[in-house]
């Protein structure tokens, strides 16, 4: 394959006033990842290049960033693919204070998480003699896992317009656990989690418009799991069931 | 709680209404009695019962409710401070009321002329 050129983001803090982008060429092999490129290129042209990674193969969600404009996941973003122009241009994450260059601090990101409660709760019955089994029928299992493949990446919540303009959304992805809990029949936490998603900074504040599914990594369909949130809670608004 | 659940719910239960309301108003100026000329007289003597004064005013109620409640979804999706939001919210309130009273104000006169159906 042809040089194709690394446009990429570059911002220190501690350094810079304002951030740049710095043109890098490489000579990819066939099958060469965006991660592997820069990999390559912090090893072999620049040490100062700062990004996230860990797994290299899609399952940690660390090295999440804008590649041509779209949050992706770098490892599993193919340099042939992406360079249609002969050039990458790599940024970070939207959304996100930059730490360096393409590291973000995803401080918010988390503790946004941590507010939907995304464990299992159980219900009030006497702790058992013996070890507790929580048995789930298979056709409830499959609905739960549609929401449970989440890797925390980030790239529904850097691509999520709400977000963007609303700082306290709870984005796409905290959602998204939420609804893994609030769906199983094992968890009696509807009424812990309910301060945080029925809020207007809640499951009220999307508006689908489905960027989140379109960029999940994972297929996960995030905007249909805030949609059955919403039902949920309207049911539950309604008097039409639960425990309003 | 609540306080985003009603904008929402209400935006969505006035969409299903509307499409009722469009129904009705649609099929008695243009079906229920075909090749009849509109005429301001005719009109004024539909109006002059209140079912038909009811559904107008609901209509209408039904239209400025689900237009102001989607333009203050959306200006405040511009993210505003806590005090714009209460401020547009406030403002869409004064708006939406203004507009139905001036439709109730324009429709009112008509009601008990006690002319007959025109149709």
């Amino acid at each position: 394959m042809d040089e194709i050129s690394f446009r990429i983001f570059r911002f220190d803090p501690s350094r810079d006033a304002e951030a740049r982008y710095q043109l890098y060429r490489i000579r990819p092999e066939p099958g060469l990842t965006v991660l592997s490129a820069l990999v390559n290129l912090r090893e072999e042209q620049d040490g100062s290049l700062a990004f996230r990674a860990s797994c290299r193969s899609g399952i940690c969600g660390s090295d999440a960033m804008l590649i041509n404009g779209r949050a992706r996941l770098a490892c599993k973003t193919q340099v042939a693919e992406a360079a249609g122009d002969g050039t990458v241009t790599l940024e970070p994450l939207r959304g996100f204070p930059v730490l360096k260059d393409l590291v973000v601090d995803q401080s918010d990101f988390w503790e946004k998480l941590v507010r939907v409660k995304p464990w299992l709760i159980p219900g009030p019955e006497p702790a058992p003699e013996r070890e507790r089994l929580m048995r789930l029928p298979a056709q409830q299992f499959d609905e739960l896992s549609r929401a449970s493949d989440c890797i925390f990446c980030a790239c529904c919540y850097a691509e999520c317009p709400m977000e963007g303009r609303h700082r306290a959304y709870l984005g796409p992805a905290a959602l998204v656990k939420a609804y893994r809990f609030e769906a199983d029949p094992r968890d009696a936490g509807s009424a812990e989690r309910r301060g945080a998603l029925d809020h207007p900074d809640g499951v009220w504040r999307c508006h689908h418009v489905f960027r989140c599914t379109e960029a999940c990594p994972k297929e996960i369909d995030a905007a249909w799991a805030i949609q059955q949130l919403q039902r949920r809670l309207a049911a539950r608004h309604l008097r039409l069931k639960g425990d309003a | 709680m609540g306080r985003g659940f009603w904008p929402w719910f209400l935006q969505r239960a006035t969409a299903v209404l509307l499409l009722a309301f469009l129904g009705a108003h649609l099929w008695l100026e243009h079906f229920a009695a075909p090749g009849r000329v509109t005429t301001y007289r005719r009109v004024a003597a539909r109006l002059a019962h209140p079912a038909f004064v009811a559904l107008d005013w609901g209509l209408l109620a039904l239209v400025v409710f689900h237009g102001l409640n989607g333009a203050r979804t959306a200006v405040l999706d511009l993210g505003l401070s806590p005090a714009g939001e209460r401020a547009v919210t406030w403002l869409a309130v004064v708006l939406g009321v203004g507009a139905f009273l001036l439709g109730v104000d324009a429709l009112a006169p008509f009601l008990g002329m006690r002319a007959p159906i025109p149709w």
